[in-house]
């Protein structure tokens, strides 16, 4: 097959590298790019596992194909931490136990970063809203909702 | 060296490191993508391995013919069922599921061909090429036809479909019918349901420097898969060594599937000489992986007026599916627990897993209890609403303390809690005015209800097999520690707890503290990490290896100390003389000066369960050596016009003895608690003569966040004396009784009881599941 060139920014860095037009986004990322953190979980868009955020919307990876990134500004797990620093998010995932087996983790972070970077102050509710289409098996989200209200809190600079 | 004095304010008694919710060591490279699953892993050069699945349920495999897929373009190897170098079958019971199907299919599951090619494409096309000759047998897909005279046998030669029967007999059955005052019969049936672990199954096999062979992946128990990949190939256990990767789930799920892969993953690595490696989509998890058994059970059950029980008589057919694997013990557990967690003298129960032409189920997080616990919870209510008692003060009148004996007839020589259990559930729900409440009839399409449900859990193996675990602790010489065991890890934190164990026993900061994956290479065989064993098992033999290492350090600080072993105290990296608390040594000045001495801060851990005897002819004693209780209590709202049940408070409760890490004891909890709510409202296996029509989470429905309530959870404290610093087990009775909590809430809140799960909108709707027109 022809492989076409794609442009993209990834975690702030431009990449451009060659790929087959019918790969998906995630194949892409992680098999021509080799950023592990985004996963698979379904590969139909049901479990949430290969979210990433592209162009500040949460998205399924596997439900893109990575042509339709031309251009675009990709956010993985990867690319939270800054200057060696965890986003708060990720703090907050560690200390109120939002992690376990983990393989839901990345996918349901950039998830809940898309929910912060519009509204920090969102309720319960809403915050389970915004994670209903990233499944866990493992936590039944009680923690993950404690962990994405508390770093709302940090981050709006409020007392959690 | 010389001993230095105290900071003031330094000294503390108590557990310095285990109860304190301390952080799990893994969730920094799990949520910066660090850690590395099995499928993140290549190599160069790697080959990549697909699996030809079985094309009809029951059938004769006549011929292989690989020769297209061998001339597609890209294909190293294609392996079948005829070239199995060793032994051709595995399973723990009873050696029965082929690594590569050689003579039969027995279920869709069955991989009957493997194609290594260059690329995944490749080994897709390929394997599409592989042409397979059957010869159709009929099938047999319901177990208790399976169990009749005359029906289709999936093994000849045994001469029937029932595996090994198991029983619980205690007591004198018909004198406590005689005795009751009610009785009443139900039955129950629950389905097939999938461990759906975020994680498929994947792994990479590769030959090591020394010759051996080397596989890394989704391994749930390393040393299960060792043996039968060793016996596979014909060689040493001494060669094959698995390293398991960090895995997403398992929840008891990839322990066959992963021996099956890791032989052929094996073979292929052998015959082609380069790495191979393999991922399952999630359609091929569902067709291949085991399942949990479906249940078909019969309940007979006697009380007297005041509500205490005298006798219950229970039959359960568990489908096995094609495969052995755990069935028996499913059945067995299922049995023994299916009694709750009640005082009864008479029971009379039989169990029988039989095989047929579904899906082949296994071990999964609760093993046969959740099935069983839905049946006794519900006839409790019943009697409840019968008898006209509160179903709280039902279960008071009748549950296991101190002193007790269980329904095999073992005395219970340790706190049940239960008491407590039930009466903190019910104050955290407020029990007595919502049950009130709900007990008239409501307005509106809108009906509430609220429920609640106990059960009792023997730790560990128990009659299910011999009980040992392994660990090794050793210090290094700059204060660092590494612990290693047995005891693997698949997300619910055993890592967290191995390290605060060795923290505590030594007297140190856990920080100091890493733990690495078992690797087969590197530590005793130690069982596999089944049956809530993890924190019991493995705990106990990390606080063996960590103690023979503290007596090392105990004898060199007595020196210096001038003072005694036993009156030495240590905590926070400090070792001091209890009676004078002034003179220290610091934690890495004593390793300083063994290493000088050359003292070897390294130790082997060994745990064996104490022995307990069950009597497995006459299907009564003592079943496993300690018990774990718990309680879980439910409100839902269901709306009578969609069938929608909704559950808006969820409250859990268990005595699993010392909490010792209360962040990740509340994480097993809810996480628990959520997999029974699927169970009881969601999840379904749906089959069509054996052909799975579920194949993903788009016809799989798992609990969403919306679906799921604001868990609240209540540790009851006991501290077991048999437990590592007291603490028993939890990941497995955190799941087995939420369901039956959920489904006797939903039985008040429309005065119907769903008895055949899930209780799907159309169960809760029309009282029955609408089913397809069969195809003609
Ligand atoms: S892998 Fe994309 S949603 Fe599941
Ligand atoms: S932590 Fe395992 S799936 Fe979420």
């Amino acid at each position: 097959m022809e492989k076409i060139n794609i442009k993209l920014t990834v975690n702030g860095r431009e990449v451009s590298s060659d790929c087959e037009p019918a790969k998906t986004l995630l194949d892409f990322l992680r098999d021509d790019l080799g950023i592990k953190g985004v996963k698979k979980g379904c590969e139909i868009g049901e479990c949430g596992a290969c979210s990433v955020i592209m162009n500040g919307e949460a998205i399924n990876s596997c439900m893109v194909l990575a042509p339709q990134a031309e251009g675009a500004h990709i956010i993985t797990v990867e690319g939270l931490e800054k200057n060696g620093e965890l986003h708060p998010l990720q703090k907050a995932f560690i200390e109120k136990g939002a992690v376990q087996c983990g393989f839901c983790t990345p996918g349901m972070l950039l998830t809940a970063k898309t929910l912060l970077d519009k509204n920090l102050t969102p309720t319960r509710s809403e915050i389970r809203k915004a994670i209903a289409g990233n499944l866990c098996r493992c936590t039944g989200y009680k923690q993950v909702v404690d962990a994405i209200e508390h770093a709302a809190k940090v981050m709006s600079g409020g007392n959690p | 060296m010389n001993p230095k004095v105290l900071e003031p304010g330094k000294l503390k008694k108590g557990f310095a490191v285990i109860t304190k919710p301390l952080t799990r060591p893994d969730s920094e490279d799990k949520v910066t993508g660090r850690a590395v699953y099995a499928d993140d892993l290549n190599m160069p050069g790697a080959l990549f391995a697909r699996q030809v699945y079985s094309e009809h349920p029951h059938a004769i495999i006549k011929n292989v013919d690989t020769s297209l897929a061998l001339k597609y373009p890209g294909v190293k190897a294609v392996i079948t069922g005829q070239d199995a170098p060793g032994k051709k079958t595995y399973g723990n019971v009873i050696e029965d599921q082929p690594a590569i199907a050689f003579d039969k299919v027995r279920h869709m599951g069955d991989v009957v061909a493997v194609v290594a090619a260059e690329t995944e494409r490749q080994a897709r096309a390929a394997a599409a090429l592989v042409k397979v000759d059957y010869e159709i047998l009929p099938g047999i897909f319901d177990p208790r036809e399976a169990m009749k005279e005359g029906a289709p046998l999936l093994y000849e030669e045994k001469k029937t479909n029932v595996q090994i029967p198991q029983k619980v007999r205690n007591g004198d059955i018909e004198k406590g019918f005689s005795e009751a005052d009610i009785i009443i019969e139900e039955e129950f049936t629950t389905p097939f349901v999938e461990h759906s672990y975020l994680e498929p199954e994947a792994a990479l096999a590769f030959i090591d420097s020394n010759g051996s062979i080397r596989l890394k992946g989704s391994f749930q128990n390393p040393f299960t898969a060792r043996r039968v990949i060793a016996e596979f190939l014909g060689i040493g256990k001494n060669r094959v060594r698995i390293q398991k990767t960090t895995l997403g789930g398992s929840f008891g799920g990839k322990d066959e599937i992963m021996s099956g892969i890791g032989c052929r993953l094996a073979l292929l690595t052998s015959i082609t000489g380069r790495p191979v490696r393999m991922a399952n989509s999630r359609e091929d998890s569902f067709v291949e992986s085991h399942k949990r058994h479906p249940f078909y059970m019969k309940y007979k059950v006697g009380a007297k007026k005041d509500g205490r029980l005298c006798a219950v008589k229970s039959e359960v057919v568990v489908d096995s599916g094609a495969y052995c694997s755990m069935g028996p013990y499913v059945a067995l557990r299922g049995i023994v627990q299916g009694a709750g967690p009640y005082k009864v003298d008479n029971v009379y129960s039989d169990g029988f897993s039989v095989y047929t032409n579904n899906p082949y189920a296994g071990a999964m997080r609760g093993f046969g209890s959740p099935q069983t616990n839905v049946a006794i919870e519900a006839i409790m209510d019943i009697l409840a609403e019968k008898l006209n008692i509160d179903p709280v003060e039902i279960r008071l009148r009748n549950v296991i303390e101190k002193g007790d004996k269980s329904p095999t007839g073992q005395v219970m020589n340790h706190e049940s809690g239960l008491r407590e259990a039930l009466e903190t559930a019910a104050e955290s729900i407020k029990w007595e005015e919502k049950h009130e409440k709900y007990s008239v009839p409501q307005e509106g399409p809108l009906k509430k209800g609220i429920g609640i449900a106990c059960c009792m859990r023997g730790v560990s193996l128990g009659a299910e097999g011999l009980d040992a675990a392994a660990a090794s602790v050793s210090v290094q010489d700059d204060g660092s520690v590494i612990v290693t065991t047995g005891i693997s890890d698949h997300g619910q934190g055993s890592q967290g707890v191995m390290t605060q164990i060795v923290a505590e026993v030594l007297g140190i900061n856990a920080s100091r503290v890493i733990y690495f994956e078992p690797d087969t290479a590197l530590i005793p065989d130690s069982g596999p990490t089944v049956a809530s064993r993890g924190t019991f098992m493995g705990g106990n033999a990390v606080k063996d290896a960590a103690e023979k290492v503290k007596a090392k350090l105990l004898k060199i600080a007595a020196e210096l100390l001038e003072t005694p072993e036993n009156k030495i105290y240590a905590a926070d990296d400090i070792y001091y003389a209890e009676d004078n608390p002034d003179i220290i040594v610091g934690f890495e000045d004593l390793v300083d000066e063994c290493t000088g001495r050359a003292v070897p801060l390294f130790d082997y851990g060994w745990y064996v369960m104490p022995h307990i005897h069950w009597d497995e002819e006459e299907g009564v004693g003592d079943a496993y050596y300690t018990y774990v209780y718990s309680v879980n209590a439910a409100e839902v709202t269901v709306d009578t016009e969609t069938g929608k049940v909704t559950v808006d408070n969820f409250v859990a409760s268990h005595n699993s003895g010392r909490a010792l890490n209360p962040t990740q004891f509340l994480g097993q909890m809810f996480g628990g608690s959520s997999m029974g709510i699927g169970f009881a409202l969601y999840e379904e296996l749906e089959l069509e003569e054996g052909r799975l029509q579920t194949l993903n989470f788009d016809k799989y429905t798992l609990p969403t966040a919306c679906d799921l309530p604001e868990f609240v959870g209540h540790i009851v404290e006991r501290p077991d004396p048999e437990g590592p610093f007291g603490a028993k087990s939890l990941g497995e009775p955190a799941t087995e009784v939420a369901a039956a909590a959920v489904l006797n809430a939903l039985a008040q809140a429309t005065g119907n009881r769903v008895q055949h799960l899930p209780a799907s909108l159309e169960r809760v709707l029309l009282g029955k599941k609408l089913t397809k027109k069969k195809k003609t």
